[in-house]
């Protein structure tokens, strides 16, 4: 009996003090935190530590990345943390904002993620001028450079993103099946039709359409937008013309043709991108994707498909499709870009390393692995190793970003509204009118 | 005075031990439950994203949540939800289980293994699995359709009129064996005197299961009910890996359009009070259910 005693004291002990013990823990890991990086800052000889979040670039370039910029700074030590974009990066930033946690750098998309975490964000501009001078803006091509404010509130002149990769969007072909059926690269909306109808008759998918993904959507109708008018899409999210004014109406109905004339394949609408698509693209069974430079980074995965390696890939833009007289005009934007929180106690050491990110070291060895486009001018990728058709083509998106066309929507809502919009017109659920008015109603809402 | 103090102190006889042994579930209780249940009340009055940016807007994200379409559509998904699974997985769950405790002589445990499998698989691996499989292109399911000669390829995940139905069918395929342990349970329960009594009056098999085994189990219906309707408000992973809430919130349901209003959109203050609109609907439910129909197995304890 006595043994019982003790042992149930002893139990409801350990348990209090376990409870004890994780409720003080996160104070005391964060005093811990700052005891290091002040430490470090005395003695010189300890590394100075930045911690940094983000879901991009992939891990195996980041490691490159990462290293690169270590090498150079040998001083500063980067404690990375990978995590998947949606929804584990999201929860993850917003609980760190909530407890105050957030690390030195993290990852940003433009627009609204940066819109959303710009209380929590420093300013570097003085940083930039201090690099580079005051038109230090003309480093990145002038829709990229757009895109850094982008989200800002009205009046708010900072800079919080600070552009690491970008990308242009277009269609994806694989030039085996193109090659099998004896097929060219369609120029005009009837020879895209023909192409597509030679596939669907072989059992081929023609251009795999990930109608699932939001994403897929929305950049399959900026190119379509494109066609029509470079400047429409951005009016109508500035709210300078109607999400109903007639050549939105237009692009949407264009889009609807997609289906309807059979140049996605079928049930396009509840496939996904990445999960369907890729892999039947990689296996000769789909003959285009809707993708875009960022395609280029399969080939320096490990132990790609022999589609892969051969690099049998080619792109070409958009032919016009329905009414649009052109085909698609370079579509883009910026991929991802950092910024340093507040909470970051050696703003120096981080600039540092987002330097070499976007114009330096880092960023280098970013484009020796093809990971998607500089945003950075001047940047081209020195590794023996790539294919050189592949280096061709990547040359020449970096080229088009230059001129290319905003594909970034600023409100997430309005994204949202735009991607369900969509998915409505493709499932034949809504008209193209409809779809517009939906969208319409979303900007009013706000 | 202090004496006094202490002597009712003892009259009162406070089980220090025992609030002891309750401490750590009624702190978890506070902090893990309550406080955000407050929380999330009280940010629902919000317009916000982040913390720092928190605006005062009193009723005004109830009132829109009784304009929006796309409520409307996650509460009338919500009741095919209901309406379907429970009945379904309780149904099969039922003979399933008849049939293995009952009439099986042999491999009882293999098959109770077998059929609870799907139950303790990550709900991600089979909203994955079905995806692929429902898919038009290159899909098992429509293949097959397609050799018996019904139409083209069937498109059930991306049509806004059957995408819902597609999720259910995995949901029925995933929970039919905890519906099934749940009766295996209930079964070993009722007593082999009303069973051998049952015979002996001449029942047939049929009879004996309406009579017998249907009545005898009331409470694990109303437990599997109980379970049934909060799973079906609690439905998350399925949806979101399968169809994302899509095509245009066709298959969107409380869950999927909380998290997309929250950290999709950003506006939490929104995805706030739609969660409080939806406990205080899961709060109703529930004790329409205790008051009306008795609490199910699991909380009868006290009655006994």
């Amino acid at each position: 009996m006595k043994l019982k005693k003790v042992a149930s004291v002893l139990l409801a002990l350990t348990m209090v003090v376990g409870l004890a013990a994780c409720g003080s823990s996160s104070d005391g890991s964060s005093k811990g935190g700052d005891t290091k990086s002040s430490e470090s800052k005395d003695s010189g000889t300890e590394k100075t530590k930045l911690t940094m979040w983000s879901w991009s670039p992939i891990t195996r370039t980041c490691d490159k990345m990462i290293e690169a910029f270590e090498k150079e700074n040998p001083d500063i030590e980067i404690e990375f943390t990978y995590y998947n974009y949606d929804p584990e990066y999201l929860s993850a930033l917003s609980a760190a904002a909530a407890s105050d946690n957030l690390p030195d750098i993290i990852g940003l998309q433009p627009g609204s993620l940066t819109a959303q975490y710009a209380d929590y964000l420093m300013d570097y501009s003085s940083y930039a001028q201090d690099e580079w001078g005051e038109s230090w803006k003309d480093n990145y091509p002038e829709m990229i450079a757009d895109q850094i404010q982008m989200g800002n509130k009205s009046g708010d002149e900072g800079n919080y993103i600070l552009p690491v990769e970008a990308q242009v969007i277009s269609i994806v072909y694989n030039k085996n099946v193109f090659k099998k059926y004896n097929l060219d690269i369609p120029k005009t909306y009837d020879e895209f039709k023909a192409v597509c109808k030679t596939l669907n008759d072989n059992g081929v998918a023609p251009l795999f359409f990930g109608g699932a993904n939001g994403w897929q959507c929305v950049n399959m109708f900026t190119m379509l937008c494109s066609q029509l008018d470079t400047t429409m899409f951005d009016k109508a999210q500035a709210g300078e013309i109607k999400w109903t004014d007639p050549s939105i109406v237009e692009a949407m109905s264009n889009f609807k043709l997609l289906f309807d004339d059979g140049i996605v394949q079928t049930g396009a609408m509840s496939a996904d991108a990445n999960t369907n698509g890729t892999p039947a693209f990689v296996s000769d069974s789909a003959a285009m994707m809707a993708l875009g430079s960022w395609w280029c980074q399969e080939f320096t995965a490990e132990d790609p498909a022999t589609t892969i390696a051969d690099w049998d890939f080619g792109f070409f833009y958009l032919p016009a499709v329905g009414t649009a007289k052109n085909p698609a005009t370079p579509v883009g934007g910026i991929d991802f870009g950092y910024g340093i929180t507040k909470n970051c106690k050696n703003s120096d050491a981080a600039w540092k390393a987002l330097k070499s990110f976007s114009a330096g070291a880092g960023i280098q060895a970013c484009v020796d692995d093809v990971n998607n486009l500089p945003a950075f001018k001047g940047i081209e990728p020195k590794n023996d190793k790539l294919n050189k058709d592949l280096v061709e083509q990547y040359n020449s998106f970096s080229e088009d970003l230059n001129s290319a066309m905003n594909q970034r929507i600023g409100e997430p809502t309005i994204e949202t509204a735009l991607q369900n919009a969509l998915a409505g017109v493709g499932s034949g659920e809504l008209t193209p009118e409809q779809g517009c008015q939906a969208v319409q109603d979303a900007q009013d809402a706000l | 005075m202090s004496n006094k103090a202490a002597k009712t102190k003892v009259k009162k006889k406070y089980n220090i031990p025992g609030y002891l042994f309750i401490l750590p579930s009624v702190l978890f209780f506070l902090f893990y439950i309550l406080y955000p249940i407050g929380f999330v009340g009280w940010s629902s009055l919000f317009s916000w994203s982040t913390l720092k940016n928190m605006t005062f807007v009193g009723t005004e994200n109830y009132i829109r949540i009784f304009q929006d379409k796309v409520f409307l559509t996650t509460m009338r998904n919500s009741l095919f939800w209901i309406i379907t699974t429970v009945p379904i997985q309780a149904g099969i769950g039922f003979f399933l289980a008849y049939i293995i405790e009952e009439q099986l002589r042999k491999g009882r445990g293999i098959f109770r293994t077998v059929f609870f499998l799907p139950v303790v698989t990550s709900v991600v691996v089979v909203a994955i699995v079905w995806g692929k499989m429902l898919q038009p292109y290159q899909g098992i399911i429509t293949h097959y359709l397609s050799v018996l000669g019904i139409g083209g390829q069937v498109n059930i995940l991306g049509m806004p009129g059957t995408a819902i139905f597609g999720c259910i069918i995995a949901n029925i395929w995933e929970w039919t064996g905890w519906s099934m342990i749940m009766y295996v349970a209930g079964m070993s329960q009722i007593s082999e005197d009303m069973k051998e009594a049952a015979k002996i009056d001449g029942a047939t098999r049929w009879k004996e299961i309406i009579y017998i085994y249907f009545p005898s189990l009331a409470s694990t219906h109303k437990s599997l009910l109980m379970l049934g309707i909060i799973g079906s408000l609690q439905t998350f992973g399925l949806i979101y890996t399968m169809t994302g809430g899509g095509p245009n919130h066709a298959s969107e349901m409380p869950g999927t359009y909380i998290f997309q209003s929250g950290f999709t959109n950003q506006q939490m203050g929104y995805a706030s009070a739609l969660s409080v609109v939806i406990l205080l609907f899961a709060l109703v439910l529930t004790v329409f259910q205790v008051k009306g129909l008795g609490a199910g197995e699991f909380m009868r304890k006290e009655a006994d």
